[in-house]
């Protein structure tokens, strides 16, 4: 099956839609890895898994867990997805209480995703949540805040 | 289902076994690839199918790690009970492959 074709059955939002795949598939980093700029590790909470997480963080996948993690990484929350040139900024997805994804911002105001063990895709916010027709699936849910840190910030990621 | 009693019986059974263990992990890989967390992926039945064939799949999932594929890490810690990822290295899928392999080598799994 065609990779476009693949990621369109997996986010149906993402159909005519003007997203670009920007990587080859890799199992190695995930979205949460990508958010922080690591390409190399993947991050879960599961300690079964053998996966990297902070040590001083809940070992759940809540969403509240995933902003204590962002936060001890310098991020704090903030109103909205406007560009702010001094700020990396990040948009969280979610289900209910239930983390589901994390994108991360590009300096041209479009977004950047690792989607799960797949490929990288820059795309619009809405693209991973839009529903085609009320019955279409959907994964992540909806936006359900954004965060940011001061671009210095990021040479303290562990 | 009885009990295979000769080699070919054998043979017969397991390659029914390996071709249920490669759908389950195709079907498995398809529906679980957007998540943000492999644990959640375990979750998904399919992955639970492949967990219950037992001990014969260990060695189709090191052969995975060997072909640099596969996402076998908490199926083989559920399997064999063991958990040789060290602290610094966990999180590198690359290198986490490489240590099962070593310890599927070390305990008899692979030649």
């Amino acid at each position: 099956m065609p990779g476009g074709q693949r990621l369109e059955l997996m986010l149906p939002g993402l159909e005519g839609r003007d997203y670009a795949v920007t990587s080859d598939q890799d199992e190695g980093y995930n979205c949460i890895a990508w958010a922080l700029w690591d390409d190399r590790r993947r991050w879960d909470p599961f300690d079964e898994l053998g996966a990297y997480w902070l040590t001083d963080v809940p070992r759940d996948d809540a969403l509240r867990t995933v902003q204590l993690m962002f936060e001890r990484l310098g991020f704090a929350i903030c109103d909205g997805d406007a560009v702010e040139a001094e700020f990396e900024k990040i948009a969280l997805y979610g289900i209910d209480e239930m983390f589901t994804h994390v994108a991360r911002q590009l300096p041209n105001g479009r977004w950047t995703s690792k989607l799960g063990t797949d490929v990288d895709i820059e795309h619009d916010l809405q693209d991973l949540i839009r529903r085609r027709s009320p019955s279409a699936s959907y994964r992540y849910g909806e936006i359900v805040g954004y965060m940011r840190r001061s671009r210095r910030s990021s040479d303290a990621n562990p | 289902m009885a009990t295979p009693r000769t080699k070919n019986e054998r043979a017969e059974a397991d390659d029914v076994l390996y071709r249920e263990f490669r759908r389950l992990a195709e079907k498995w890989e398809e529906e679980t690839s957007g998540y943000a967390f492999r644990s959640r992926a375990v979750q998904h039945v399919e992955h639970q199918q492949i967990v219950d064939m037992g001990e014969r799949v260990i060695p189709w999932m090191l052969d995975d790690f060997a072909a640099g594929q596969g996402d076998w890490f908490y199926a083989l810690r559920l399997l064999t009970g063991a958990n040789p990822i060290k602290e610094e290295e966990r999180g590198y899928v690359p290198k986490m492959r490489a240590v099962w392999l070593k310890w599927g080598r070390q305990h008899g799994w692979l030649d």
